[in-house]
C-alpha cells in the first residue's frame, strides 16, 4: 500500500534529481514505488511523518499536469498534506538571489481576472502594452495549510545560520503562463500586491495542487520553491546557473524542516 | 467606573461573530422553535464552503428562513449554547463532523500530520471498536501506529476530549436521547474520516 502523510510534488527531472540528492545527503531513502495507478518515490518516515514524492508534468492544466495528478495522488496515498517544491521565479533582484527559497503565505491565481478592451486608448497603454485592461479585483487569495506554514516559519528561525540561501514568506503568483518578461512580471506584482501579502515570486504548479484540497476551509497544501530566475530576458542564462541550487535548496529546506520537527518536544 | 469594566463582566458573551449579533434577537424571540441547517455542496471531488441557515415558524405558523451565514465556529457555538438543533440527524452529523475537525486543528498544528493521523485513527479505532461503519472506514486507512512518546498521552487525551465534548453537546446542550446522539456522533466521525483520508474520493473506487 502506498500511503503517506505528506506528498512532495515536483514537475521536472532537475527537481527530481535535486530532491534525491538532498535526500541522499541526509541519509533519507528515495525508492521508486509503484502505487495502484501512479509511480511515487518513497522517502520513508522523516521524524513522525511518512513522506512520498510524485512527479507531474509542468504546469497545472494537462491531463498529467499538477491539478489532475494532485487529485489522483492524494486520493491514492491518502496524503493529508501536499508540498509543491522545485523552481520558481523571483520578483526583486535587489532583495532576492537565485537559489533563495520562497514559501507561500498566500497563493494568487493571476489567470483569475477580467480582461476588457481599454476604451480610453486603442493604442498601447502604460498599463498593458496590448491596449487591454485587466481587472484583478476578484482574484482570490488562497491560504495554505496552517501546520505547514507554521512549521516552515519556525524552522526558518532554527536554520537561519549556516545556510547559503534566504527564505522569503509572502504571496506567490501561480498560473499556466511561462513568463519571460519583466514588464509583465512587474505588472502582476504591482496589481496583486495591492491586496494581501506582498508578492515574492511566481510559479506554475501551485494553482493545480490546490485542486486536491477536500474543502476550501481545510487546505492541504503549501508551495516551497527556490528561485531559478527572475522571469525576464535573462531567464535563459540564469536558469542554467540557478536551476540546481533552486531545486536543491527548496528540497533541503523542506527535508530539514520535516526532520527537525518533533511533536515530542 | 473604569473603562476596563466592560472586560470584567458577569455576562458570558459569545465570541464575536457579526451573525451572532444579527441573529440574537431572532433566537431570543423564537426560542425553542428554531432549527439550523448546515449546507455544504460536494461535487464528488471537493466540498464547497459551509454555511448556516436558520429555519423557524413565526406567530402565524409561516415557515421562515434566515439569510445565509458562512460557517463560523463562534456562531455555531452560540447556536449550540442556545440549544438549536440541526434540521435532521444527518445534518447534525455534518455539523458535528465540521466541529470535530475544527476542534482538532490546534492538535494538528502542534504535532503535525503524521502523528495527528496516527493518534486520531488509533483513538477512534479503540473508542469505536464495536461500530462496523467506522471499522469499515478504518480498514481502508493506512495510518501508522503512533510512537508512544512524551506527546502521546496529551494527543490521545485531546482526541478523546474532543469526542467527549461532541457527545456532551449532543446530549446536554441539544438534549438528544442517548441512542440518537450515538448515531449522530458515529456518522459525524465517519464523515470526518472520509474527508480527512480521501475515502469518498471518486478516484478511490
Amino acid at each position: 500500500m502506498t500511503h503517506c502523510d505528506i506528498l512532495l510534488f515536483f514537475a521536472t527531472t532537475s527537481e527530481k534529481e535535486q530532491l534525491q540528492k538532498a535526500a541522499n545527503d541526509r541519509g533519507i531513502d528515495f525508492k521508486k514505488t509503484q502505487g495502484e495507478r501512479l509511480v511515487y518515490y518513497d522517502l520513508g518516515r522523516i521524524g513522525t511523518i511518512r513522506v512520498m514524492a510524485h512527479k507531474c508534468e509542468m504546469g497545472p492544466f494537462s491531463p498529467n499536469g499538477s491539478a489532475a495528478r494532485a487529485i489522483r495522488a492524494s486520493s491514492e496515498t491518502q496524503a493529508t498534506s501536499i508540498i509543491s517544491m522545485g523552481m520558481a521565479f523571483g520578483v526583486d533582484r535587489t532583495l532576492q538571489e537565485g537559489g533563495d527559497v520562497l514559501v507561500s503565505e498566500q497563493l494568487r491565481p493571476y489567470d483569475y481576472k477580467k480582461v476588457i478592451c481599454n476604451q480610453q486608448s486603442h493604442a498601447s497603454s502604460k498599463d498593458t502594452p496590448s491596449g487591454v485592461s485587466e481587472d484583478f479585483s476578484k482574484t482570490p487569495s488562497y491560504l495554505p495549510k496552517s501546520f505547514l506554514l507554521d512549521l516552515f516559519k519556525t524552522q526558518n528561525q532554527v536554520f537561519k545560520t549556516g545556510r547559503n540561501y534566504s527564505v522569503f514568506f509572502g504571496s506567490i503568483l501561480s498560473g499556466g503562463a511561462m513568463i519571460h518578461c519583466d514588464r509583465y512580471r512587474d505588472y502582476l506584482q504591482a496589481h496583486l500586491s495591492k491586496s494581501g501579502a506582498p508578492v515574492i515570486g511566481g510559479e506554475m504548479e501551485g494553482i493545480g495542487i490546490i485542486s486536491s484540497t477536500h474543502s476550501i476551509e481545510d487546505p492541504n497544501w503549501i508551495i516551497v520553491k527556490g528561485i531559478s530566475d527572475f522571469a525576464d530576458s535573462n531567464r535563459e542564462d540564469e536558469i542554467i546557473r540557478f536551476r540546481e541550487p533552486a531545486c536543491f535548496n527548496s528540497a533541503s529546506f523542506i527535508l530539514d524542516s520535516l526532520r527537525n520537527f518533533n511533536p515530542q518536544t | 467606573m473604569s473603562k476596563l469594566d466592560k472586560f470584567f463582566t458577569e455576562d458570558e458573551s459569545p465570541a464575536f461573530s457579526s451573525f451572532v449579533e444579527a441573529w440574537k434577537p431572532l433566537i431570543q424571540r423564537y426560542s425553542g422553535k428554531i432549527t439550523c441547517r448546515i449546507e455544504r455542496d460536494f461535487d464528488g471531488m471537493s466540498y464547497g464552503p459551509t454555511s448556516i441557515i436558520l429555519n423557524w415558524v413565526d406567530e402565524k405558523d409561516d415557515p421562515k428562513t434566515s439569510e445565509i451565514a458562512p460557517w463560523d465556529d463562534a456562531l455555531n457555538e452560540y447556536l449550540l449554547k442556545n440549544q438549536i438543533r440541526a434540521t435532521t440527524g444527518e445534518n447534525e452529523s455534518l455539523r458535528f463532523a465540521i466541529l470535530i475537525r475544527q476542534m482538532l486543528k490546534p492538535l494538528e498544528v502542534k504535532v503535525g500530520d503524521g502523528y495527528y493521523n496516527a493518534v486520531a485513527v488509533e483513538t477512534i479505532n479503540e473508542a469505536f471498536e464495536d461500530c462496523e461503519i467506522i471499522q469499515e472506514r478504518i480498514r481502508k486507512i493506512g495510518a501508522n501506529n503512533p510512537y508512544v512518546g512524551r506527546s502521546y498521552e496529551e494527543a490521545t487525551r485531546t482526541v478523546t476530549f474532543v469526542i467527549t465534548q461532541a457527545a456532551t453537546l449532543l446530549t446536554k446542550s441539544l438534549v438528544y436521547e442517548r441512542e440518537e446522539a450515538e448515531l449522530i456522533l458515529t456518522n459525524a466521525i465517519v464523515q470526518f474520516l472520509e474527508e480527512r483520508f480521501s475515502l469518498n474520493s471518486i478516484w478511490m473506487s
